[in-house]
């Protein structure tokens, strides 16, 4: 029996790891599985908030983030953060203004196909529509919670942000030396818009072992074209 | 020009009885077959994967020449048939599925529907007119269930067509084979799903089923 609305709340799967598969599914009006390597677990809605928040008691008696909770990030940026976090050393606050900050900002090469550069927080998607209102901002392509629209994001966050910037100790965090937003990139847009360039925030700065962590243009762009070439190939051969 | 495709249409679907092809029409919205059928429509059909040679051999015989199919690249799984597409000199074209199908909720990934559905739609299966000659239909029940999964998962909307087509077939559906059914797709939902559907509710559907939290 398949169900055809499984939604992924989660996939995280590593071919080297011990735990290769790990892919959490809501399988709407049937339940929500959990898949670890071979084994399914399968939970109703109840039983899973429960277990997650076992869980969560759990992560934080292991105080992975450097004495910080996991309700000081957002969850989504966590899953990114995953395969990273044995490299984490530290994890400072400092102050910033706005302007010295750069966000990544991602544009269509062609269809498939999407390179990233740095820009300055006023030229990112978020800010031209906040500044201007640039509608493309309406398409850019970002990951959102289920059912919410980019534009109901932002003014979501320009209502929180006007209450006080950090909301629930969530701030913007940047990695190693790099003045990069790696997450906040709209609450710093936010900012930006309500506040101008100078306005100074607190911000997170996550400090990795290596240099691996450090955000390269080149290197991720290079990385999607093959990626998008790999994917031309497969279709020529299946068509 | 119009009138030579509703004459192919006909023509395709009286010799497909004559030469004991076996195919169901997926569904008429608003009774388009034979003759209001638009210039980018195509015809929905179900075809036995046993009968794929046999088919393919009817429809070169017919005038239809097998063409690239608009979804031939989406992922298909849990080994659903390739569509295929083939097309008259009159401009018919046939989308022809092997299973019921429709797309997954999220990454849009073709997906057969339950193996117990795809046998009631070939038992269950109904002769009906289409003007001067017969075609198979799928039953009630199986039709509202298939019309319900295409708007949910491949439309995610109720056009309005969809929705005097579902409004009509859930008057006349047998609710405990209905029940069943659905069921077998939409879990613990069905009983919502049917009474929004009932109440004519239609543009809440989406939401209600996403947001559902009764399992």
């Amino acid at each position: 029996m398949s169900n055809p609305a499984v939604i992924t709340l989660v996939s995280s799967n590593s071919r080297f790891a011990k735990i290769s598969r790990f892919v959490i599914e809501d399988n709407i009006g049937e339940s929500i599985h959990l898949h670890l390597n071979d084994l399914r677990f399968d939970f109703t809605i109840d039983e899973f908030l429960l277990f997650s928040d076992i869980i969560r008691e759990a992560l934080s008696e292991l105080d992975f983030l450097c004495g910080w909770e996991l309700n000081n990030f957002d969850e989504q940026f966590l899953c990114l953060l995953e395969p990273h976090i044995g490299a984490l050393q530290s994890i400072s606050i400092e102050e910033l203004a706005v302007h010295e900050m750069k966000c990544i900002h991602r544009f269509r090469v062609i269809d498939g196909l999407e390179f990233s550069r740095t820009v300055d927080v006023e030229q990112t998607s978020a800010s031209k529509y906040l500044d201007h209102g640039d509608i493309a901002f309406h398409d850019y392509p970002q990951e959102n919670y289920l059912g919410l629209s980019n534009k109901d994001r932002l003014v979501h966050l320009v209502d929180e942000i006007k209450k006080g910037y950090p909301s629930g100790d969530k701030m913007v965090i940047l990695f190693n030396d790099q003045n990069i937003v790696m997450d906040g990139q709209h609450r710093v847009s936010v900012i930006h818009h309500l506040h101008g360039p100078h306005h100074r925030i607190p911000i997170m700065r996550f400090s990795f072992t290596g240099r691996r962590h450090r955000y390269c243009a080149f290197r991720s762009n290079v990385y999607q074209l093959l990626r998008w070439l790999f994917r031309m190939v497969r279709r020529r051969i299946a068509g | 020009m119009e009138k030579d495709k509703a004459k192919s249409i006909l023509a395709f679907f009286e010799a497909a009885s004559r030469d004991d092809i076996e195919i169901i029409l997926l569904r008429n919205i608003n009774d388009e077959i034979p003759f209001s059928l638009g210039k980018n429509k195509d015809i929905d059909l179900l075809a036995r994967k046993e009968d794929e040679g046999r088919l393919y051999d009817f429809l070169q015989r017919s005038g239809f020449r097998r063409v690239k199919h608009p979804h031939r690249f989406d992922p298909r799984l849990y080994k659903l048939p390739k569509f295929q597409f083939y097309r008259n000199p009159q401009g018919v074209y046939l989308d022809i599925t092997y299973k019921l199908a429709c797309r997954s909720l999220d990454a849009g990934q073709w997906l057969p529907l339950d193996d117990e559905i795809q046998k009631k739609a070939w038992e269950q299966k109904r002769l009906v007119p289409l003007d001067a000659v017969f075609c198979q239909m799928l039953s009630i029940e199986v039709e509202l269930v298939s019309l319900l999964s295409r708007c949910i998962f491949d439309k995610r909307e109720f056009p309005i067509p969809y929705r005097s087509r579902i409004g009509w077939l859930i008057g006349r559906a047998n609710r405990e084979e209905l029940m069943r059914l659905l069921l077998l797709v939409f879990f613990k939902f069905s009983n919502d799903l049917v009474n929004l559907v009932e109440s004519c509710n239609y543009e809440d559907i989406i939401t209600a089923y996403i947001e559902f939290r009764g399992y």
